[in-house]
């Protein structure tokens, strides 16, 4: 960012694992660590990102990690932006009090009704529909940020045979819990939105959910992996899932009154 | 609490406060006021707290009727508002009294304006604020626009009228951004192209972004790793048509911000209408932070108390 802002790199030191910060905006700055879809580049990124927002600068009100960057942001009617690089620098290289990553296996329910695009992923692919099924559910992924929609989990990469441009004409309404494909990236539709992405399977697992102490079940830097379920144990898991659910809710509601 | 009778909706009446910060890594939207200009001076002249919730008014507005006594402002676009039929001038408050009608009339300029009470609108609270997301269906009231036959709460806290010093809703169609911070994924002279001739804002415009049309943006990257989007960032799409993204954006986006509208223009964006005209002019950062705290001082004038 030398070319805007002479002090900046100077100002934030050399302590983090960061390659280059772009202005963006007057309230925004986004700290770049690499280039490319690379695990290492996104920890790195995802390590800051946990780092600054635990320090819980004034001022500091949004702290987003993409797949090799971090954008912050600020209110400079709260915080002298020309403070900021020096407050971030103070920060040092210490990482953030780390949560360890998990793993996830996500259910899936492939094809048919919860997966309308199977077929034409197959047919587009080249592939027949359990070979799709096959690759997709073969390998985990790493969730490189939430995102699109709250909660949906960004996930790379997709094996090369499997990987299309999204649809051309997206969908006004996606079903909660669809596994979807695009590009080289696979993910979760965690509520029902609009999408563009291809889908191949549902699963019953609950992703995200308002109000829940951890809204969001799958974070960033995590690993998913799919798992190939059919019809009935889908039933089953939904079905047990909101016994949960309203467990949960009337265990609140206990407590209030 | 007083109450508000939702006689009609109007085009587009959501409850907004400054937005819900800090949940972009769980893929959250930030949401809030798309004016937090108009949306502070309304909020001031209410007497009410920086964090309340206010309704967010677009173009046509809504008939309300008043149950109970209370204290509103209204600030923002001139939307045509009147009290039992007298003009109700944006920019300023007044006592409410039970039965009293609110009306719009025809909406004289801007896009938006913003009606704010002592003690705030009640709405759903979510993950720190009560901003309605229409895309999630959370937040505000019931997570959605308002309605015929909804009934609000809102404060009953009474103040003194008074005025604001200066115009409420910030109207310019000249608007100033800064480069970047995608700008090196773009051919020299795209940031010329963009800063070249006036775009119109298609009718493609809502809380997420204005479409724009003009100038063809040459050599757009298409997709890169999805990343934070600011505020008023200029996304350019692969057919080199900008796209300027607010409060109702994703976190995070797969198109390169080419450049980013300065904090304070951002409220005269939410101010254009589908079919005005803007053009981009690039600013310096110094300038940016002027602007802004220029701004900044303004929010902080004395009022003007009404008789």
């Amino acid at each position: 960012m030398t070319r805007r802002d002479g002090g900046l790199e100077t100002a934030i030191g050399s302590g983090h694992a960061f390659t280059r910060v772009l202005q963006a905006g007057d309230e925004g700055l986004l700290f770049e660590f690499g280039a490319g879809i690379d695990p290492i580049v996104n920890a790195r990124a995802q390590a800051f990102a946990e780092t600054v927002r635990a320090a819980r600068i004034p001022g500091v009100r949004g702290v987003t990690p993409g797949y090799l960057s971090v954008l912050v942001e600020f209110d400079t009617g709260q915080v002298d932006a020309r403070d900021l690089p020096g407050a971030l620098a103070a920060l040092g290289g210490a990482a953030a009090p780390g949560r360890p990553a998990r793993r996830h296996a996500i259910p899936v329910c492939y094809g048919g009704e919860m997966g309308p695009d199977l077929e034409e992923v197959a047919s587009a692919t080249g592939l027949a529909p359990d070979e799709v099924v096959r690759l997709h559910a073969g390998q985990e992924y790493r969730v490189y940020c939430l995102g699109f929609s709250p909660g949906f989990p960004l996930c790379a990469p997709l094996p090369a045979a499997l990987r299309l441009p999204r649809r051309s004409q997206p969908r006004t309404r996606v079903p909660q819990g669809s596994v979807a494909i695009a590009g080289l990236q696979t993910g979760i539709y965690p509520l029902e939105t609009a999408g563009g992405w291809h889908l191949i399977g549902r699963t019953p697992a609950s992703v995200f959910a308002w109000g829940r102490p951890n809204a969001a079940a799958i974070l960033p830097g995590d690993t998913i992996a799919f798992r190939p379920v059919g019809e009935e144990e889908y039933r089953e898991i939904a079905d047990r899932a909101a016994i949960a659910e309203t467990l949960a809710r009337n265990l609140e509601g206990g407590a209030d009154g | 609490m007083a109450r508000l009778n939702i006689v009609r909706p109007g085009m587009l009446t959501t409850v907004q406060d400054i937005g819900r910060y800090g949940q972009g890594h769980l893929g959250v939207p930030q949401q809030g006021a798309l004016d937090p200009y108009a949306l502070r001076w309304a909020l001031r002249l209410a007497g009410a707290g920086r964090g309340d919730a206010a309704l967010e008014i677009t173009l046509l507005g809504p008939v309300i009727e008043v149950q109970g006594a209370c204290f509103a402002a209204l600030a923002g676009a001139e939307l045509g508002a009147q009290l039992n039929g007298v003009p109700w001038r944006t920019g300023t408050s007044q006592r409410l009294r039970p039965g009293d009608l609110l009306t719009f009339r025809a909406p004289a300029e801007g896009l938006r304006a913003y009606l704010a009470f002592r003690g705030g609108v009640a709405g759903d609270l979510v993950l720190g604020s009560r901003a309605t997301d229409l895309q999630s269906g959370i937040g505000g009231h019931h997570g959605r626009a308002l309605r015929a036959g909804d009934v609000l709460e809102v404060g009953d806290g009474q103040g003194e009228p008074a005025a604001a010093p200066v115009p409420t809703a910030i109207l310019r169609e000249s608007l100033r951004v800064l480069p970047g911070p995608r700008d090196d994924l773009f051919p020299e002279g795209a940031l010329r192209q963009l800063t070249s001739a006036p775009y119109r804002v298609t009718p493609e415009a809502d809380r997420v972004g204005m479409r724009l049309v003009g100038p063809e943006v040459p050599g757009a990257p298409g997709d890169i790793p999805s990343e934070g989007i600011p505020l008023g960032g200029i996304e350019i799409l692969p057919s080199g048509q900008p796209i300027v993204l607010l409060q109702g954006r994703g976190s995070v986006g797969g198109y390169p911000v080419l450049a980013t509208v300065i904090s304070a223009d951002v409220p005269a964006l939410a101010q254009l209408r589908p079919g005005s005209r803007l053009r981009f002019e690039v600013a310096s950062l110094a300038a940016a932070r002027l602007a802004r705290e220029e701004m900044e001082r303004s929010l902080a004038l004395p009022l003007h108390p009404l008789p």
